[in-house]
């Protein structure tokens, strides 16, 4: 009888011990999670970046001089002996222009300014200007102002503006931002004596991502 | 009275309760402490960020805006975002962290969780400056924050002084506010040549803690009450 009562004092003395104990772990378990939670803090940066692509079109040109004769002296030059033509994409967008001369002749000359417009959407954009002859065979061969020189006897030279009139120095390393015009300007002087013949060339300006930082 | 008994069997329990209290009261002291708790507030938030960048820093999209941010006081979250982005493109961003609660704060390092599913990859560096008095910031806004455009980061790096984190901010106060400024730089690589449409999500993560110090301190000031004791100091 009294082992029977013993175990049973036992049982109601850790009952009670239980009962106490285990809400103090509760407690202090609770207190330590929530002041870790409250005595801290998250700042968060939530970056998200996405793709873009360079995008550009000529959005205009101009004549700035030529010399080019009224050969059939219909008072007409531009649009007859010298003409300029917009060749768009699907798009609408021009994406070259169709420069054709007849007759050129030697100290021909034309200075022809041509808007470039980097779009938008687009990314910032550096710009790689690239001479291509045709040959014989109507292929493009890359060349430059020397190569143009003694193939065709054509000086040819350029140089590029910002939209506000400014110089820029180096175009293949200079930002041009989406929304950003530059202006392209031509000039070409015929030096030479090829009576008779047609030549043609190209200026191609690539727009690439602009080489990271 | 039909039954005295019950009467009596009443009215000696009150009888002694009253005059037990009454002997209570007269025989009997009492000493009371009061404890009152006031817990501060734990707060340090970004009060003003910046994303500074060669490739425009208007292309990419803040949120919250400056005038907004201003109006809220603070934050402890911004987004930034751009879909003109490309291998090589990159971000500076600058944060204005500020201890607005009344416990020293530890600003811990960045996590970054990257998600590039495209395998461009991400280049980050981190530098933090100050802790600041509000005096000190005005000295050194120039050189650390209100003056830097994206032409001295890239010519010359981060602001000099820098120092890796994490950084110690004490509680707020009137003539204090004490604050610091992280530089963040984030740089798309490209790791997996010609680039592709790509999209990559890049949550930066700063935990700031209770400093160290402040349970150090806890520590010592007990030390001190238990030295402070008039008298017989008790077993």
């Amino acid at each position: 009888m009294n082992r029977l009562k013993l175990r049973k004092e036992k049982r109601a003395k850790v009952c009670v011990v239980a009962t106490l104990i285990l809400p103090m772990l509760l407690i202090s378990i609770g207190s330590t999670v929530y002041a870790n939670m409250v005595m801290s803090t998250q700042l968060t940066a939530i970056t998200s970046i996405t793709s873009g692509d360079p995008v550009i079109e000529m959005t205009g040109w101009e004549i700035i001089s030529h010399n080019t004769i009224d050969v059939n002296g219909n008072g007409v030059v531009v649009g007859d002996e010298l003409k300029i033509e917009s060749i768009t994409d699907g798009a609408g967008e021009v994406v070259a222009l169709d420069v054709t001369v007849d007759p050129a002749f030697p100290n021909w000359h034309l200075e022809l300014a041509t808007d470039i417009h980097n779009m938008v959407d687009s990314t910032p954009v550096w710009l790689s200007p690239q001479i291509y002859y045709l040959d014989s065979e109507g292929n493009q061969a890359p060349t430059d102002e020397d190569g143009l020189l003694i193939l065709f006897s054509m000086r040819y030279s350029d140089s590029w503006y910002t939209s506000e009139g400014e110089p820029i120095q180096d175009i293949t390393t200079y930002d041009v931002y989406p929304s950003q015009t530059v202006t392209h300007l031509e000039s070409l002087t015929f030096e030479g004596q090829l009576e008779g013949q047609s030549f043609g060339f190209l200026v191609e300006v690539t727009a690439t991502y602009p080489n990271g930082g | 009275m039909k039954n005295p008994k019950i009467l009596v069997t009443l009215l000696i329990p009150i009888l002694f309760i009253s005059m037990g209290a009454y002997s209570y009261a007269h025989f009997t002291d009492t000493l009371v402490k009061k404890y009152r708790l006031h817990v501060n507030c734990f707060t340090v938030e970004i009060k003003s960020y910046k994303a500074v960048s060669r490739y425009d820093d208007d292309l990419i999209t803040k949120y919250p805006p400056d005038d907004v941010l201003k109006a809220m006081g603070g934050t402890t979250t911004i987004s930034l975002s751009t879909n003109q982005a490309f291998p090589g493109w990159y971000v500076w961003v600058g944060l204005l962290i500020q201890n607005q609660g009344g416990y020293t704060a530890q600003v811990n390092a960045p996590i970054y969780d990257i998600n590039d599913p495209a395998g461009i990859g991400v280049h980050t560096e981190e530098y933090c400056y100050g802790p600041f008095t509000h005096g000190e910031f005005v000295a050194a806004d120039q050189t650390v924050w209100g003056g830097i455009r994206w032409k001295d980061l890239e010519e010359s790096g981060p602001p000099p002084g820098g120092s890796p984190p994490p950084m110690v901010l004490e509680p707020y106060g009137k003539a204090y506010q004490n604050k610091m400024v992280m530089w963040i730089y984030i740089q798309l690589l490209d790791l997996n040549g010609p680039p592709e449409d790509f999209k990559i999500t890049l949550e930066i993560t700063i935990d700031v803690t209770l400093a160290e110090s402040v349970y150090g301190v806890a520590q010592d000031t007990n030390e001190e009450i238990g030295s402070d004791w008039v008298g017989d100091q008790p077993p």
